[in-house]
């Protein structure tokens, strides 16, 4: 896989549309659900994927080392869902104003994919703790491969993540 | 440590995840295919783009140093007071955005500073770092053209294809006329080259552990052995476990090689940071790092903020009469040390700049080190403005904003550095070809912004001293430079969005640079070498008026007249190809007596459940005004599909009749007469890959397809198109076709 991997992503360099499309298929689905978890928005994910991946073909010459492809990837998503997010609460926001007689802390986007009580416990996080979160339960990555990603110290990611965790914990624990 | 109430609470989330009622359907996700034909409807194309270092933290340096003068009004502003900066006793005094600091505490006091800014107690470039030096290495393109070393009577061999004749530049293979010194699988294979295409393993040089050996040099008995070593310590627990990195050392290797077969150390040269470039005139060896001053997990800012050079297991702080600081500071030195090869007793010369560096160009006399100065930030979210949204006129002033190169002149002479000055100008460069000096001026060709149609290239003239003294900008808006060369009194640039303009600048008055002529043409080259005073070889990529097709394309461009370059000739190979001269001026083999110039070419085979790739080698002459195949090389192996990337020939060079092609794991020489493999040598193991089987036959005549017995793949079966030369471009379909 890591030969196949580095091969297409030679031929990406190269300008092969398709080659970067298989690419980006083999972590289609967890950069996907990683941007729903950011995000709490199907649509929304769907964009920030899809932009992402238009930046990172642009940008694949800067790629020095195919192996680190996937980390390289999440770290240009995690920008995307970083712009995405504000957008959604500036549309929200909007929303809200409009229907002032709901009373929700954060109001649930109009097309959710997490469940009730996961995004109860992502509403009490902010944009960067939910990406730390989702970088290490998602893609798996340690504090500092995750400072990587978001360019934060390490021991800032490890300090953010037990705090996001904490507030996490009260909504999920039964 | 990771709390056991964390873990479980990610153990919880993961099982949330995975369940199949709450976790997002991973078919939501666009498919490939929506990908494919988003990128095509933006019409977006991989950028040669200039790396971005990460350098967010600029700004904040800047700002350490504006407190540091007390005056507060310098940051970014030319012309600023600088004088109050130029307190040093050992001030470059007419330099007035580089001084030297007056002892080692008013360094520590700029790194205090540093860190206070930065607010974060340490300077955590962990991930940054290691990146840049990627790039760095990268973007040097590192060169080199064998000094001759004397290899004996007359026998020709290949030398290094370098951007300055007598300048060598260092590579992963080198050649003495009878032996072939290859860096393959982190090890110095050294391979006699016997009579009759024999080749033979004399000696092998090892990395130690957590070393990465980056390139050679050879000259008469001495091979020099350049390489990084990274130190990590491991910190924290199992599942969220940390490596700490401590530092890492350029490591230059004398041996003495008087025995092929029993190389001594004779001369070890360590510097702080990662090797990023060397160069070799005549003996004099200069050797480049970058070190990024990273403070962490104990290690106090007194004691990292100084960099170390060490001679011989002896080690010294860099003096600091021998330090420079420019305005533009981040916690980033360029060292630079120069030793002689012919009296490896005398003492190493050394210089370093606090401010980072880049591409390196280098003549006999001067050492040219650009660096790029972004503002990553700003950059960054310009492009995924940019992207997600079309670009828009803040991007252009953005864009602008973002980015300068600062350029550090060092003059260089007997083994001995020194700091010259510092200059800038706006834009980014492209690599070393974009740099050059002529006639006591330094000429260079840059690219402003980075994203969409905010981009325009310049030339720069400037003199001695690096005062600007004339320049063309605003050359090919919404375009970048893809190639540049500058070619005695003119330059010529490649630049590129949809096709291909190839511009001539007249630089004969160095003060008055003005577009002389330009040409349109499908494709781009990423590479240009002068084939002689009037023709030019260009390497890059095929296109149409639409954008880039497959296919490697090689333009021979006529430019007797300035006014009018034309394009005299193209030869494509066509089919999903790639030549890794375009990306790399070293992989091309030049064999001057018999005309001859070489590059490797590698096709893309995709099948249902795999990827591989099918590895030449391609002799050309140019005769005539065209461009004429001689022969392809390539070693045969019973399924092509199986021969993986990692097996693709890089290099080429010669001795005599006999042409030797390196792959990162064989070495294979063929005989020029017949084109028949003579003989292998294994450089490394090719265990991660799969392993060749027994080979075939030697070679495939030119303009003869190989004849492919397994019937791999189809129709365009590799190599050059029958005709040996492609009419106006016959597209092969591929690109857009809806």
């Amino acid at each position: 896989m890591e030969n196949a991997m580095t091969g297409l992503a030679v031929l990406a360099k190269a300008g092969d549309v398709e080659a970067f499309g298989k690419l980006y298929e083999m972590y289609a689905g967890e950069l996907y659900r990683y941007a729903c978890c950011v995000l709490g928005s199907a649509s929304y994910a769907s964009d920030a994927v899809q932009d992402a991946a238009c930046s990172a073909f642009s940008q694949i010459r800067n790629l020095r080392d195919e192996k680190a492809f996937k980390i390289w990837f999440f770290k240009i998503l995690s920008n995307c869902c970083k712009k995405y997010f504000s957008d959604l609460k500036r549309e929200r926001l909007t929303e809200e104003l409009q229907e002032t007689a709901e009373e929700s802390l954060e109001p649930a986007p109009s097309d959710p994919v997490l469940s009730q009580e996961l995004s109860c416990a992502l509403a009490k996080l902010g944009e960067q703790e939910r990406q730390i979160v989702f970088l290490c339960v998602i893609a798996g990555y340690n504090s500092r491969e995750i400072a990587g990603v978001l360019d934060l110290p390490s021991a800032t990611v490890r300090s953010k993540l037990s705090r996001a965790l904490k507030k996490m914990r009260a909504e999920l624990e039964p | 440590m990771m709390k056991k109430s964390d873990k479980k609470t990610i153990e919880e989330l993961k099982r949330r995840l995975s369940a199949n009622e709450t976790a997002p359907p991973a078919a939501g996700a666009p498919t490939a295919a929506d990908v494919v034909r988003a990128i095509r409807e933006r019409n977006i194309i991989p950028a040669k783009r200039i790396v971005v270092p990460l350098v967010r933290r600029i700004a904040f340096a800047a700002a350490a140093l504006v407190i540091l003068a007390g005056s507060v009004s310098f940051l970014g502003v030319p012309g600023a007071d600088w004088g109050l900066l130029n307190r040093g006793k050992n001030t470059v005094s007419d330099n007035f955005d580089a001084y030297t600091p007056s002892s080692n505490s008013e360094l520590v006091a700029i790194f205090k500073q540093i860190e206070k800014n930065n607010g974060r107690g340490y300077f955590d470039f962990s991930y940054g770092r290691k990146e840049l030096a990627m790039q760095d290495n990268a973007l040097e393109g590192s060169s080199q053209n064998g000094a001759p070393t004397g290899g004996g009577g007359d026998t020709r061999y290949g030398e290094t294809n370098v951007q300055v004749k007598g300048v060598d530049e260092p590579d992963i293979i080198k050649n003495d006329g009878s032996y072939l010194y290859t860096l393959a699988g982190n090890s110095v294979v050294i391979a006699k080259a016997g009579p009759g295409g024999s080749v033979e393993k004399a000696a092998v040089i090892k990395a130690s552990e957590n070393e990465s050996m980056q390139a050679l040099f050879v000259r008469g008995d001495r091979l020099v052995v350049f390489s990084t070593s990274y130190n990590y310590s491991r910190s924290g627990e199992e599942g969220m476990y940390y490596d700490v990195y401590n530092s890492s050392t350029c490591r230059t290797a004398v041996y003495d090689v008087g025995d092929r077969t029993d190389p001594k150390l004779v001369k070890e040269l360590k510097q702080d940071g990662d090797f990023m470039s060397a160069r070799l005139i005549d003996g004099e060896l200069y050797v480049l790092s970058s070190y990024y001053v990273y403070v962490y997990g104990g290690v106090k800012v007194e004691e990292a903020c100084i960099p170390e050079v060490s001679v011989d297991g002896k080690t010294e702080s860099i003096d600091y009469r021998d330090i420079s600081v420019v305005s533009e500071t981040e916690p980033n030195y360029l060292i630079v040390s120069g030793l002689n090869l012919d009296d490896l007793k005398a003492d190493v010369s050394k210089k370093a700049v606090l401010g980072g560096g880049g591409s390196a160009y280098c003549n006999a006399e001067n050492l040219f080190v650009s660096r790029s100065v972004w503002d990553a930030t700003l950059v960054y979210d310009t492009a995924v403005k940019t992207d997600a949204e079309g670009a828009g006129d803040t991007v252009a002033s953005v864009d602008a904003q973002a980015g300068k190169t600062v350029i550090y002149k060092f003059s260089i002479g007997g083994g001995k550095v020194e700091f010259i000055r510092k200059g800038e100008i706006s834009g980014q460069v492209l690599n070393q070809f974009s740099m050059d000096e002529y006639d006591g001026y330094f000429r260079i060709a840059t690219t402003n912004g980075s994203w969409g149609s905010s981009t325009s290239s310049n030339v720069f003239v400037l003199d001695k001293d690096l005062n600007i003294v004339g320049k063309v900008q605003n050359i090919a808006k919404g375009e970048r430079i893809f190639a540049a060369r500058f070619i005695g009194k003119t330059a010529y640039l490649v630049t590129f969005e949809q096709t291909d303009p190839l511009f001539v600048v007249n630089l004969d008055n160095p003060k008055k640079p003005f577009i002389a002529g330009e040409l349109k043409i499908p494709g781009f080259s990423n590479y240009l070498h002068p084939v002689s005073d009037t023709l030019l070889l260009g390497i890059g990529q095929n296109g149409n008026e639409d954008g880039i097709l497959p296919g490697v394309k090689l333009s021979l461009f006529d430019v007797s007249d300035p006014e009018n370059p034309k394009e005299a000739d193209t030869y494509i190979i066509q089919g999903e190809c790639y030549s890794e001269a375009s990306n790399d001026h070293k992989a091309v083999m030049l064999y001057p007596e018999k005309g001859l110039i070489g590059l490797p070419v590698m096709r893309y085979i995709t099948g249902q459940n795999y990827y591989g790739a099918e590895s030449s080698f391609l002799t050309i002459r140019i005769e005539g005004g065209k461009i004429v195949p001689e022969r392809i090389y390539s070693k045969q192996y019973k399924d092509n599909a199986d021969v993986y990337y990692g097996a693709s020939i890089v290099r080429g060079t010669y001795i005599d009749d006999t042409v030797y092609t390196m792959s990162p794991f064989e070495l294979n020489a063929f005989s020029m007469t017949d084109g028949k493999l003579l003989g292998t040598l294994k450089l490394a193991d090719m265990d991660v890959y799969t392993k060749p089987v027994e080979p075939v036959d030697g070679s495939t005549e030119p303009g003869v397809a190989p004849e492919e017995g397994s019937g791999t793949s189809g129709e365009e079966s590799v190599t050059v198109d029958s005709s040996g030369r492609s009419e106006p471009v016959t597209a092969p379909e591929v690109m857009p076709a809806d």
